[in-house]
């Protein structure tokens, strides 16, 4: 039972005082017995040495009589006289023994019939009897020693005496004892009554200040402001205030913090979409109102997959950390110059946009168009490696190609598609004429339907370790697509596009079939262990046929189910959870290993994991990211690890880069890990290389010992 | 006390009625200590005083004298008829009185006695001669056993004897130390203790536990005794008239078959009878008369 700080204040104390009372208390009682003891002692003992003293006086009484009386018997050794005398002296009460000697001290008489000691001396029959008192009174005739009378009297009923009255003494002294106790223990308790009513006053005073602080604490938790109590003391309370006062500062600035977070990119620390959204928003309902206009500038990298397929995906955020810095740059000097108002903001991956307000005309825009492309024309360096890209602007403006948001957006981007159609690093405006059918999404859905249909999309795989030995225990697919204008299509945007246009099923049915096929090829080349894993975006669609495609894949192949693993993105799982969850149950039936991808970002995703039949869980790269970055994400990082674990389920990071993450990944024991650190995605072709230069062309595990790992 | 006194005054009074017919028989008894004689002696007085009631005594009265010297005067004054004695007494009293014997009286339940010479067994004598320059315990000078006895054999045999005030003291060379002991256990304690060389009791006193404690006698030895002698004589004065002497013997020869006198004999030093005195105890005491002079020449 935890106790209040009251309490086990009130409790310490109480215990103390009764420590140090009962301490008092047998202290008081000992002393008290020791003094009554040497106070009985000593009256007892003077007693009997008074009462000793009267019989000694006696006893010399009666010895000088004898003496007196014995001298002429002595003389004339009247031995019947002596005999008499000395027995009617042993008559007397207390007399131990009479003896008559002669001058040498020799025994003459004892008052017995035979006196069998006659002649001895009186010191070798003497015996050493400490109850008696021994008198002797000697007799003389004349000035001629005659002999001596020797008298012994018992001093027994003296100690008797003494006995007694020392046990009266006792008695008395324990009366005394158990009365001066049992008030001594009155006031004891008194007192700890006193001390424990005190003990409790103190700690109340003590905790009144502490229960206010934390009501403090409390509002403040729940958002309010309240006036802060104890501020003004100098004492630990105060500080304790203080302390208070300052975690709440910290707590709000946080909050802030947050607020800022939300809208704006955590990479470049740029306005996001959301941002953008808002305020062009009001950008917009400005122009209608106040009948000025906007441009919206659409800004696609060129090129910038090279970068990150060179350097990785860090390198790929520095690269776009330096990009943002120019654009800011001209746009600040942009604003400095002019009386339009440009704000730049970061859209995703590398697009960004800027939002031109009170344009006077066009050429403005044109003009801010032509200053991007100029500021990104100088190469960027990046780990001392300079990297020469272009980009791609497509303009719209607002309110004459359109007064509404996502129209604007979706202008702007058409207008972009053009520009990099047109040869890239240039900018186009919007052209109704030309943009509004022959639109960049519905040519990307025709190509995209098209590549389905062509199976154009082409696998890349990239080795799943084990994060402890290194051991290559899988390889995630990953569906890459080459466009012949656009160059290389982001993920992202393609299966948003599929998903939007209704092919995501067909999507995945594809990647299903050439990762089935794939893996046929990989067991073919002696690796007919290894795990491969793809990501399927229909999982929560009610897409029978996509389970019974995998199947004929599976027989078709022969490939054990096992060995499949479908990545399901968390947050498609959790939006229509019975399709997902009985979907699942079904691969679950084919052998199917079900893993969690980019898991971490909805909490709420934590109760329903352990319903669903899921083998493992990928953390989100966002995460691994933040690992070399700072405490909260390694601690979110670990806190996933841990529960994943508590629930038997085997947790893959991705996007693994640095040995410092790793090092970090293998201290909380994650089990699996991917990323540029291990090996980039690659094609078949050069995984199935990659497989034969470092892994073992057996049946059993397939082990890789990467440089990371101790051999 | 207040009885002896008016015994004393009845005596007085009586005096001048001896001449004619006597009434009042004296009953005479030496002893330092008259209050426990007196009680000693009433009864067997009451018995007298009730047989002689027939012979004109109306009453026995009792005198008690401190020493023998007075017992003589007073026995020829006439004014003791009757007294008992030890064979010594009653012969001193016999010579010096011409008193007559009565009879003799079984003191202690003995009809004699003698004395009996005793010494340590661990001490070389043998006989009274081997007392010379050493010391004997007496009783007592008015003791026949204790002192006339053994005294009166040693002056028969020549010995020089030498009275010691105690026996501390060293008897002149070549005599023979005497001291009185003053009674039987001192005789006894000092043969014993080794204060004297040797002692005189009588054959009784000798076998008696309350005199000798056992364990002293073991250790003791009878080296000689004496001859015997009658344990107590009865006298009467010699003019007593013959007729109250006659009912008076008569009365004490028979007082052991009466009923009546138990208590009386009892009391009176444990009297077992009276009988008549034979020859040779008469010869005894004669023989005794006869070594007094001498005797009291040499222990005046």
């Amino acid at each position: 039972m935890q106790l209040k700080l009251t309490s086990r204040y009130t409790l310490v104390m109480a215990g103390t005082v009764l420590a140090i009372v009962s301490v008092l208390v047998l202290l008081f009682a000992s002393q008290l017995r020791k003094s009554g003891d040497e106070l009985r002692a000593q009256s007892t003992g003077a007693l009997q040495t008074s009462l000793s003293t009267q019989i000694e006086q006696r006893g010399e009484d009666i010895a000088s009589i004898l003496a007196e009386r014995m001298v002429n018997p002595l003389y004339t050794l009247d031995m019947s006289a002596m005999r008499e005398a000395l027995e009617e002296t042993l008559m007397i009460d207390g007399v131990e023994r009479a003896v008559i000697v002669d001058a040498q001290g020799r025994i003459v008489h004892d008052g017995s019939m035979q006196v069998t000691q006659f002649g001895e001396l009186l010191a070798n029959a003497e015996d050493t009897n400490s109850n008696r008192a021994h008198i002797v009174v000697p007799m003389a005739l004349g000035d001629d020693p005659l002999g001596a009378v020797h008298l012994d009297m018992t001093l027994t009923p003296a100690l008797r005496e003494g006995q007694r009255i020392d046990r009266q003494l006792r008695s008395l002294q324990n009366d005394h004892m158990r009365e001066a106790i049992r008030d001594v223990v009155l006031y004891a308790a008194a007192l700890f009554l006193g001390g424990l009513l005190l003990a409790m006053l103190i700690a109340r005073n003590f905790a009144r200040p502490i229960l206010a602080l934390a009501d403090y604490a409390r509002a403040v938790g729940q958002g309010r402001s309240e006036q802060l109590p104890g501020r003004e003391r100098s004492d630990e309370i105060g500080f304790l205030a203080g302390s208070l006062e300052q975690m709440s500062r910290d707590l709000s600035q946080t909050s802030g913090e947050a607020a800022y977070l939300a809208y704006h990119d955590s990479l470049t620390r740029l306005p996001n979409r959301a941002h953008l959204k808002r305020s062009l928003g009001q950008a917009i309902q400005r122009c209608t109102t106040e009948e000025t206009s906007l441009a919206l500038l659409f800004i696609d990298l060129d090129d910038f997959k090279k970068v990150n397929d060179t350097l990785g995906h860090e390198a790929g955020d520095t690269f776009l950390i330096k990009v943002a810095d120019r654009l800011s740059a001209m746009v600040n000097s942009w604003n400095a110059a002019n009386t339009s108002r440009a704000s730049l903001s970061r859209l995703g991956g590398d697009e960004f946009t800027i939002a031109v307000t009170q344009l006077d005309n066009r050429s403005q825009a044109e003009a801010i168009a032509s200053l991007v492309i100029e500021s990104l024309r100088e190469p960027i360096a990046v780990n001392e490696q300079g990297f020469k890209i272009g980009a791609s602007v497509g303009i719209t403006v607002c309110p004459s190609d359109s007064d509404d948001l996502n129209s604007l957006l979706r202008y702007a981007d058409r207008a972009m598609y053009r520009a990099k159609q047109q040869g890239r690093n240039t900018f186009r405006f919007f052209d109704r004429a030309r943009d509004g059918t022959a639109t960049r999404e519905s040519s990307l859905e025709t190509d995209l339907e098209q590549v389905l249909s062509d199976r154009g999309l082409t696998l890349h795989y990239q080795p799943i370790v084990n994060a402890a030995n290194g051991e290559v225990v899988a390889v995630e697919a990953l569906a890459r697509w080459h466009h012949p204008v656009l160059g290389y299509v982001q993920p992202s945007r393609f299966v948003q596009l599929a998903e939007e246009t209704g092919r995501i099923e067909h999507l995945d049915k594809s990647v299903i079939s050439q990762l089935i096929e794939d893996m046929a090829l990989i067991r073919d080349a002696g690796f007919a262990t290894l795990q491969a894993s793809a990501n399927i975006a229909s999982m929560h669609l009610d897409n029978a046929t996509l389970i019974t495609h995998l199947e004929e894949a599976l027989g078709r192949t022969g490939i054990d189910g096992n060995l499949l693993r479908l990545e399901v993105r968390e947050k498609a799982v959790m939006r229509h959870l019975e399709f997902a969850s009985a979907n699942m149950q079904r691969l679950r039936a084919l052998g199917v290993n079900i893993w969690i991808d980019n898991f971490g970002t909805r909490i709420a995703t934590l109760k329903h994991i352990d319903m669903l039949p899921v083998s493992g869980i990928k953390i989100d790269s966002q995460f691994i990211d933040g690992i070399t970055q700072g405490n909260n994400p390694r601690i979110v990082t670990q806190a996933i690890t841990d529960m994943c674990h508590n629930m038997r389920l085997p947790v893959i990071a991705e996007a693994v880069e640095h040995p410092e993450q790793l090092e970090y990944l293998q201290s909380i024991g994650c089990d699996y890990a991917q990323g540029y650190l291990f090996a980039r995605p690659m094609p078949l072709e050069e995984l199935l290389g990659y497989l034969a230069q470092h892994c073992q062309r057996d049946h059993g595990d397939i082990i890789v010992l990467q440089d990371h790992f101790a051999k | 006390m207040l009885r002896v006194l008016t015994a004393l005054i009845a005596l007085l009074t009586a005096l001048p009625c001896v001449a004619a017919e006597q009434r009042v028989l004296v009953l005479g008894a030496i002893h330092d200590d008259p209050n426990s004689k007196y009680e000693q002696v009433r009864p067997i007085a009451d018995y007298i005083e009730t047989a002689l009631a027939d012979s004109g005594i109306e009453s026995v009265e009792i005198l008690i004298v401190p020493d023998r010297g007075q017992m003589v005067s007073l026995l020829r004054d006439g004014r003791i008829d009757w007294v008992s004695e030890t064979p010594f007494g009653a012969a001193y009293l016999k010579a010096r009185t011409n008193a007559d014997f009565l009879a003799r009286r079984w003191k202690d339940g003995a009809a004699s006695y003698r004395s009996v010479f005793f010494a340590r067994n661990d001490s070389d004598i043998e006989s009274v001669e081997d007392l010379r320059d050493k010391i004997i315990a007496f009783e007592h000078r008015n003791s026949t056993s204790g002192f006339f006895l053994p005294a009166s054999m040693m002056t028969e045999r020549q010995l020089t004897l030498d009275a010691l005030g105690t026996p501390r003291e060293t008897p002149k060379a070549e005599t023979f130390g005497y001291v009185y002991s003053g009674n039987e256990y001192n005789t006894a304690m000092w043969v014993h203790k080794g204060i004297a060389h040797a002692g005189v009791l009588s054959d009784s006193d000798w076998g008696r536990d309350d005199v000798i404690p056992p364990a002293f006698r073991d250790d003791m030895r009878v080296f000689e005794t004496s001859e015997e002698l009658p344990r107590a004589v009865e006298l009467v004065r010699a003019d007593l008239d013959p007729a109250i002497a006659k009912a008076l013997r008569q009365a004490l020869l028979s007082m052991h078959e009466s009923d009546e006198a138990g208590l009386a004999l009892a009391t009176y030093d444990q009297t077992a009878r009276f009988d008549l005195l034979s020859d040779d105890c008469i010869d005894a005491l004669n023989s005794v008369i006869a070594q007094l002079p001498n005797f009291v020449q040499q222990f005046p």
